[in-house]
């Protein structure tokens, strides 16, 4: 993974005005691995969304950590749903 | 224009405190937000409903004008103007704070009619909390044969051209994402996503269940009995086929890497599957059917 595909978690930090301790919560419940280098916290650019995501529901809906941990996993669930409905809907198209 | 009752879309009293607003507000929009939504139409109107209407009732000064007018909220601005030439105190000014709505910069485009009338179409700018843009949703039809290989399209969505490349082996209903090509974001929040559903229009000779493909290939009797060769359509050429003899009607038979491209597996295939139908002879001339006769007795 190259530098340019990661992203300072201190500009993260600045840019959405976060405190360090939201991001530490972030980390020790496993919500998005982020990368150390020489002391520095890092996250991947593709991470980003997902760490944006949790921002709005840790802030906007007071959600706690949690429970956005339940809601990303319950939001994997429904994914995942979605596409084994959508395979099976195709193989019943075999049968028509 | 209908008139849009806040207080019902929040489920709260007209009484209802500030505090017991913001707790109507937070439960709801906890439960329509689009984050935990994703690609649901119904929650997303609901959840800018409920940010319209908390946007009203969640400020005193709004809330007062909504309250006094209410369903003749058309005509505040008139009756303003009446109480003014009569002397009295507006309980909102004489449209101070009308033009700090309007001059948020906020584009009013997903709030009601209502919302856009009575209040100038902006938000207050006391809100610093940043809402992701509303995802856009997109279905393209397309025939099998155009997801063969992967292609590049230009779309027109919402007036503005998008250029995207279908990757080789797209499912029907399948659903990519476009990132960052949906609505703005509210309060400098990041645009929304478009959302890409995929129809294949079915074939009218090749079915098809992820990378594997099905088709019927019609044998005569004489080959399936004697055995022979048989030339197969497959999605993109044709090969020979050795047919045993015996084969019975019905019989599969599958051709290793003759289906459909593997979903972003560059080189992978699918195989195809092909299911011999034997022709049963109709008009038998007169040497024929004294042969089959010779034949059924020899059982």
């Amino acid at each position: 993974m190259s530098d340019k595909e990661l992203i300072s978690v201190q500009k993260v930090i600045v840019h959405h005005n976060l405190d360090e301790q939201f991001i530490e919560s972030i980390e020790s419940f496993q919500l998005i691995e982020f990368v150390v280098k020489d002391s520095d916290r890092y996250v991947y650019i593709e991470q980003l969304p997902t760490l944006e995501k949790i921002i709005r529901l840790y802030y906007d809906l007071e959600v706690n950590m949690q429970g956005i941990d339940v809601i990303n996993n319950m939001l994997d669930r429904m994914d995942a749903m979605h596409r084994t409905i959508q395979q099976l809907q195709n193989k019943l198209k075999l049968y028509e | 224009m209908e008139f849009v009752d806040y207080y019902k879309i929040l489920g709260v009293d007209k009484k209802a405190s500030q505090d017991a607003i913001k707790k109507a507000y937070r439960k709801l929009a906890r439960k329509y937000h689009p984050d935990t939504n994703p690609n649901d139409e119904e929650a997303k109107k609901k959840f800018q409903q409920i940010n319209e209407a908390n946007e009203v009732l969640s400020n005193p000064e709004n809330r007062k004008k909504y309250d006094e007018y209410g369903e003749n909220w058309q005509h505040a601005e008139a009756y303003e103007e009446v109480k003014k030439q009569r002397g009295y105190q507006s309980g909102f000014g004489s449209g101070g704070s009308y033009q700090q709505y309007s001059s948020s910069g906020f584009e009013g485009t997903d709030f009601s009619d209502f919302f856009n009338a009575a209040f100038g179409g902006g938000r207050t700018g006391r809100r610093s909390t940043q809402f992701r843009g509303q995802d856009f949703n997109a279905s393209l039809q397309l025939n099998l044969k155009d997801v063969y290989t992967s292609q590049k399209q230009v779309l027109t969505i919402n007036g503005k051209k998008i250029r995207i490349t279908i990757p080789a082996g797209v499912e029907n209903g399948q659903t990519i994402k476009i990132k960052g090509h949906g609505g703005e974001g509210l309060n400098g929040g990041p645009k929304g996503d478009l959302y890409i559903t995929f129809e294949i229009i079915p074939d009218a000779r090749f079915k098809r269940d992820g990378a594997n493909l099905y088709t019927e290939q019609a044998i005569d009797l004489y080959t399936a009995v004697l055995g022979g060769e048989a030339v197969i359509d497959t999605f993109v050429d044709k090969v020979k086929l050795k047919v045993k003899s015996g084969t019975q009607n019905g019989t599969k038979v599958r051709l290793k890497g003759k289906g459909f491209p593997k979903y972003k597996k560059e080189g992978q295939f699918g195989d195809l599957y092909v299911t011999y139908k034997v022709n049963i002879p109709k008009n038998l001339t007169d040497e024929q059917r004294d042969l089959f006769t010779k034949l059924s007795k020899m059982k």
